[in-house]
């Protein structure tokens, strides 16, 4: 385990962490909340916290609405740990045929991570479903 | 923060406020909200100032919030957001800002 920290309270964190949630809409603000508290416990603050927020909120969107057919339940996993000075973030489904790049929207959502995060990769086989992974500076001057 | 989006009305004129996290969950409400304020031949604000969150997909809700009280006859959309916030941010770093008739509160 690279860090642990006991602060008290929503926003906190323990790193490494792994969530697994429905891929659903109600699940964006709970991968949001994890987000900020993982980025908050590894020594990120301000703006670039919400670079995270945004970025995770952007990959779990995609698989919340590309990764899955109409009505078919699923889940989206997402993990994060920190190595190297960076925070890193994985956002896994289990779904097939999602080609990130195939939907506009999904698009817009990569081009926005790929905006905010230091390295971003997408791997999607069709079938092992999609996994995005992003990392950020820990340090402001990284 | 959960959503809130509200259907007002300022000077006469119809306004839709937005308050706390915009994001998938949300932005069928807001298209909803913004065509049903909008009124024939009068302009329409959409006021963001006090939206905590916004991502891609939210700000896309922005453009067909406009483009749907456009449709239904609204003679301008105006969108009102914090300098430095959530909303001006993820705009910009999208480009819709370009497509939108965007006005910054610098005081908030």
């Amino acid at each position: 385990m690279d860090e642990t920290h006991d602060t008290p309270g929503a926003q906190s964190a323990r790193i490494p962490v792994v969530l697994r949630m429905p891929a659903t809409a109600d699940s964006l603000t709970v991968a949001r909340q994890v987000a900020t508290g993982v980025a908050r416990a590894a020594g990120m603050a301000g703006e670039r916290v919400e670079d995270v927020k945004v970025a995770v909120t952007e990959a779990c969107t995609n698989a919340v609405r590309h990764a899955y057919g109409s009505g078919e339940p699923g889940s989206v996993t997402l993990a994060a740990w920190v190595a190297g000075g960076l925070l890193h973030l994985s956002i896994r489904d289990r779904g097939t045929g999602f080609s990130p790049e195939s939907a506009s929207q999904a698009g817009v959502g990569l081009l926005t991570i790929r905006a905010l995060a230091h390295e971003v990769g997408v791997r999607s086989d069709g079938v092992g479903g999609t996994e995005v992974t992003m990392s950020f500076p820990l340090s402001p001057d990284a | 923060m959960p959503l809130a989006v509200a259907a007002v009305e300022r000077e006469g004129e119809p306004a839709v406020v937005v308050a706390g996290e915009l994001d998938l969950g949300g932005c069928e409400r807001l298209v909803e909200v913004t065509a049903r304020s909008a009124v024939r031949g009068m302009p329409l604000t959409i006021d963001m100032r006090a939206v905590t969150f916004l991502d891609s997909t939210g700000a896309r809700a922005i453009l067909l919030a406009d483009r749907a009280a456009r449709d239904r006859g609204a003679a301008a959309v105006r969108v009102v957001a914090v300098r430095g916030g959530a909303t001006v941010r993820i705009l910009q770093l999208t480009g819709m800002n370009d497509l939108i008739d965007l006005r910054v509160d610098p005081a908030g």
